[in-house]
């Protein structure tokens, strides 16, 4: 009988033992590798985002010194705002190249929401035949810069009315600058 | 007695294995918190905030110039559209164009023309040719443009899409 009741209190004593180190140490160990565990996932992750950012930065500075020819190009598209000669140059130029008669009037600047850039406006009465004034307002669409046209008025010099002779174009475009 | 110790000792040796693989675990993702700390801090470093500045304005202006481009108004394009409805003998002695940005995109172009006809015959083809021409609508003459049989001073305004 003492053996018995000794065996079954040892038996209590080690199935609350097992009990205690189940309840106490193992199921909070296993919550906490858990949680570290994600903690561990999302701080490797949060790594190898950094470190795509660090290579694709490290890619695009190489690449950028390259991009310079690119860059100067792009800068090449925008009129100088506070001296725009090298622009109005170009109007000349290209209404010589048209042999069309040119004159630009004062230009105004600004910038509204809906433009990405800075702009000026200028004002151009052009005197030719319609296939010069044609002609003219191709090469400034297909100009290196960043022409938008607002309006056009096509109307004929002389008093005449004959489908030959010259006619007057005048309108108003937005350059971009910067 | 002695299956108790047994199993007794296999729960305080699983207990330890657990203790070794959290302390691991914590471990790692300390060292991985410093790794993420250098790499921020690299991250900020004024060079990089520089290159980063300037990626995003290298792709912004990528961008704006793209969407120019595409959006671009040819006014070109729409004179030589023009200059295909007129029958011969007609012509223009004053045209007007204003390109205007539409919201949902694109551009909306408002024309007034006036010119002579010899009759009214070719004015009327002019009105069909128009009319039959897609790109343009809302193509409106004002009667008196149709009061005079020859010799006509006409005016008319069209839009385009």
């Amino acid at each position: 009988m003492k053996i018995e009741k000794k065996t079954n209190i040892s038996i209590i004593i080690f199935l609350s033992l097992i009990i205690f180190i189940i309840v106490f140490v193992i199921c909070p160990l296993i919550g906490e590798i858990k949680k570290s565990s994600q903690g561990l996932i999302s701080e490797k992750n949060k790594l190898s985002v950094l470190e795509e950012q660090i290579n694709s930065l490290g890619r695009f500075k190489i690449l950028y010194k390259n991009l310079e020819e690119i860059l100067e190009k792009i800068d090449g598209l925008f009129v100088n705002k506070e001296v725009p000669v090298d622009f109005i140059g170009f109007l000349e130029r290209t209404a010589d190249k048209s042999s069309v008669d040119i004159e630009v009037s004062p230009l105004s600047g600004g910038q509204t929401d809906t433009d990405p850039w800075p702009f000026l406006v200028f004002q151009i009465t052009v005197d030719g035949s319609f296939l010069q004034i044609l002609s003219f307002l191709e090469k400034m669409e297909n100009s290196p810069y960043l022409v938008e046209i607002q309006n056009l008025t096509i109307s004929q010099t002389s008093g005449e009315k004959t489908p030959s002779g010259n006619v007057k174009a005048s309108f108003s475009f937005k350059v971009f600058a910067k | 007695m002695i299956l108790g110790i047994l199993v007794l000792f296999f729960f305080i040796c699983l207990s330890l294995i657990l203790l070794s693989v959290k302390i691991f675990v914590s471990g790692e993702t300390e060292a991985q918190k410093i790794l993420v700390e250098q790499k921020e801090k690299e991250l900020l470093a004024p060079q990089m905030q520089a290159l980063q500045q300037n990626l995003t304005n290298f792709n912004q202006t990528l961008f704006q110039l793209e969407s120019f481009y595409q959006n671009q108004f040819k006014i070109t394009k729409t004179l030589e559209q023009i200059s295909t409805v007129f029958p011969s003998e007609i012509y223009l002695t004053n045209l007007s164009v204003s390109p205007q940005i539409k919201e949902e995109g694109g551009w909306q172009t408002s024309y007034n023309i006036s010119g002579f006809s010899p009759d009214r015959d070719k004015l009327l083809k002019l009105k069909e040719n128009l009319d039959k021409q897609g790109s343009f609508q809302e193509v409106y003459f004002p009667p008196v443009s149709w009061m005079k049989i020859a010799n006509i001073n006409f005016t008319a305004t069209f839009k385009s899409k």
